[in-house]
């Protein structure tokens, strides 16, 4: 008994530092087999638990440089005025919502990054995906705020409440190739030959609907965009790769993130843009951008914002919030929050900190 | 084909061993071959898939091991209980304490909510706070002397008399007791609360005394009365001839002790709502006239309730919400049935049960 404990703490100790290897796996699995075989469960429910943990490990790590390629490709795809990225690198299952798990802000931050595969098919979609693995999601979002055509030319169809207006682009690299079955019917067109489903979408509960159109870039890549031209610009860029890319290298925003976190986000604001309505009128702090980072420190969150002054200031004060957030002024005009990896700042992290990096929600 | 050789021996060495395991122990041998299989195969997402399935098989398996004796537990508790006890509800879900897990948090977890609701609240969360990483394998809570006043609005629970059992894996830990009772320690504790009385608007706000005994090393008894919880404790040190809700009611055949959550109640002439009160809730809630008693069950897998009136008198039924949420109909003379997809409709069904069992908010 003590041997088998020694082994599990071991091995969870030994986690982080290194990848667990087939043989520190398979020895995992034989003494959770031999524990359930006894029928001691509470045993062989730690052992499983460590051997779950040691699985994924071995997984993210062996998916890890594939997935830093697939980035940079994507950001070169981007157009030059995406003003906010989000990318979710570490791999994650779609997973039907239960509410009665605690959430940690990862997991907050996780379903800003599958939005639009959730809007997409009139939201049809999304379930017949459940149970597959993702192992990159990366949005990039740009004009938030902008009132859309649809509401232009009808007035009636304005609201205030929900989130933010925004033009997006998301691509999703599955673990496995996706049946084109999973659409539940034939595409509607072909968009610079890639087979296209569209559908004009409720999006975030508001009056308005939005074509949402999805393109099969490869049997486990998929692209997902709530804007045509958008769409466009993508895929033109993935085939003729062109200068300037989006949010480029020499930002001074790409210094503060850490991209090694299982998600992280990074804006850079457009003249101020919505980050000053957001923080209430009279309040500009001269923000220029900022990078936030999910599942850090057990669970966590961290952002920095390049700005004049402090904008964490009134999270920080916030009682609700009291011991669980810190800020710090990193160096001059760079502001630093870190949010503990508790449920009960869980929500706050993933809320806040995306309404920050754009997607705001009004409600 | 070794590797072959060695699948058809391991095959052939779980069907051997299959005839003396339960069905779900060779489901979850099953589960991990398939683990075992993906990793050598260097599969890993699959295998991360697997490893998941697998811990949360065998976390069940734990969480049941754990409340084996519950029946026992239960039958124990009813000899303890006053002979005037009229409800009594036990929640065989095990949980584990975490204190970073606010009580709105705890909103899609009703169930558990109302388990800890009272403790969570004593000495301002700190005697809860102690209890940080413990888990709770079953809670057994009674009560008597139910306010008839206060049985159609949620609010919070002032009149009754209720006591709770917490049934720990293993022994715990609390600083010096405050006094002894029949030779246990006793905690005299406090909680702010509010009450918002029937046509006040602003909810008075009090100090509600608690009294919590360690009545075995791994059970916690809290109860709102100190002479509640004497007798209680008396009972326990000397088994008595009579019980609680003996078991010749008639609540008793349609109570389903395999349930996560069951619950009965046998109403007194003194608790039993007048039909004014009854049918003024009618503007939300569904009874039916004259009901003897009630039983409730939760089905944590399938998120089923079920709610069984015994009255030979016709429901009082008005258009209302609830007409949604509530299937109604009658399996048998004098038993009127609520059932409930808790997945569809949320945690409302539940709260409204734990109010016909006579159980109110605490807070």
């Amino acid at each position: 008994m003590t041997r088998i404990l020694a082994l599990v703490l071991v091995a969870a100790a030994a986690l982080p530092a290194q990848t667990p290897s087939k043989a520190d796996l398979l020895r995992l699995t034989d003494e959770a087999e031999a524990a359930i075989r006894e029928g001691d469960w509470a045993k062989a429910a730690q052992l499983t638990r460590s051997l779950r943990t040691a699985v994924e490990d071995a997984r993210n790590k062996s998916m890890a440089a594939a997935g830093t390629e697939l980035v940079e490709a994507v950001l070169a795809w981007l157009p030059p005025d995406t003003e906010t990225v989000v990318v979710a690198q570490q791999p994650f299952s779609i997973l039907a919502v239960d509410n009665t798990k605690d959430v940690n802000a990862l997991d907050g931050a996780r379903t800003y990054s599958v939005m639009m595969l959730t809007a997409a098919e009139k939201q049809k979609l999304y379930p017949s995906l459940l149970g597959r693995t993702l192992r990159l999601a990366m949005l990039g979002a740009r004009r938030f705020g902008e009132e859309p055509e649809e509401t232009r030319a009808n007035a009636s169809k304005r609201s205030e409440l929900g989130m933010i207006e925004f033009q997006a682009c998301a691509v999703y690299a599955f673990t496995e190739p996706v049946a084109e079955s999973v659409f539940g019917r034939p595409p509607d067109e072909s968009v610079m030959g890639y087979r296209t489903w569209t559908s004009r979408t409720a999006w975030n509960e508001k009056p308005v609907v939005y074509p949402v159109s999805v393109s099969l870039l490869k049997p486990d890549l998929l692209i997902a965009c709530n804007n045509r031209e958008f769409l466009e610009q993508m895929l033109t860029r993935m085939v003729s790769p062109a200068q300037p890319r989006a949010l480029p290298a020499d930002l001074p925003e790409w210094k503060l993130l850490d991209r090694t976190a299982p998600l992280w986000g990074i804006t850079h604001y457009r003249g101020g843009g919505h980050a000053v309505e957001l923080m209430g009128a009279g309040k500009d702090i001269g923000q220029i951008g900022m990078t936030a980072e999910f599942g850090v420190a057990s669970g966590g969150a961290r952002a920095r914002m390049l700005s004049r002054s402090d904008p964490w200031k009134e999270l920080v004060d916030n009682s609700e919030l009291a011991g669980m957030v810190r800020s710090r002024k990193v160096s001059e005009g760079v502001w630093e929050i870190s949010i503990d990896g508790n449920p009960q700042a869980a929500n706050m992290a993933a809320f806040g900190l995306m309404a920050m990096l754009g997607f705001a929600v009004f409600i | 084909m070794r590797h072959g050789m060695r699948q058809i021996f391991c095959v052939a060495l779980l069907a051997a061993s299959l005839g003396a395991q339960t069905p779900s122990q060779a489901g979850v041998v099953t589960n991990i071959e398939q683990l075992r299989a993906a990793i050598e195969d260097n599969l890993l997402s699959s295998a991360a898939m697997l490893a998941a399935k697998l811990s949360d098989a065998v976390q069940k398996q734990f969480d049941a091991s754990l409340v084996r004796d519950s029946a026992l537990r239960v039958n124990e508790v009813l000899t303890w209980l006053p002979d005037d006890i009229e409800s009594l509800w036990v929640n065989q879900a095990p949980f584990t304490i975490n204190s970073d897990v606010s009580l709105q948090l705890l909103y899609y977890r009703p169930i558990q909510a109302y388990s800890v609701d009272r403790l969570m609240a004593q000495n301002g969360g700190s005697i809860y706070a102690k209890l940080n990483g413990r888990t709770i394998r079953l809670v057994i809570a009674a009560a008597r002397k139910t306010d008839r006043r206060s049985h159609t609005i949620p609010d919070a629970m002032m009149a009754t008399d209720v006591a709770c059992f917490y049934f720990f894996t293993e022994p715990i830990d609390l600083p010096a007791p405050d006094e002894s009772l029949a030779g246990r320690p006793v905690w005299r504790t406090t909680a702010i609360v509010h009450r918002r009385e029937f046509g006040r608007g602003v909810p008075a706000t009090r100090e509600d005394g608690n009294w919590i005994a360690l009545a075995r090393p791994d059970l916690l008894v809290l109860a709102n009365r100190r002479e509640l919880l004497s007798e209680i404790l008396q009972r326990v040190a000397e088994p008595p001839k009579t019980r609680a809700l003996p078991g010749d009611l008639p609540e008793w055949t349609h109570v389903d002790m395999s349930s996560s959550f069951w619950a009965l109640r046998h109403y007194t002439a003194q608790s039993k709502p007048p039909l004014e009160w009854r049918r003024f809730q009618a503007g939300g809630i569904l009874t039916p006239d004259e009901p003897s008693g009630v039983t409730v069950r939760f089905d944590a897998n399938q998120e089923r309730l079920e709610i069984l009136y015994l009255s030979t008198s016709p429901m009082i039924q008005t258009r209302g919400p609830e007409d949604a949420i509530f299937a109604i109909d009658q399996p048998q003379a004098g038993v009127w049935r609520l059932t409930s997809d808790v997945k569809k409709s949320g945690p409302w069904p539940i709260q409204f049960a734990f109010t016909t069992l006579g159980f109110e908010e605490y807070r």
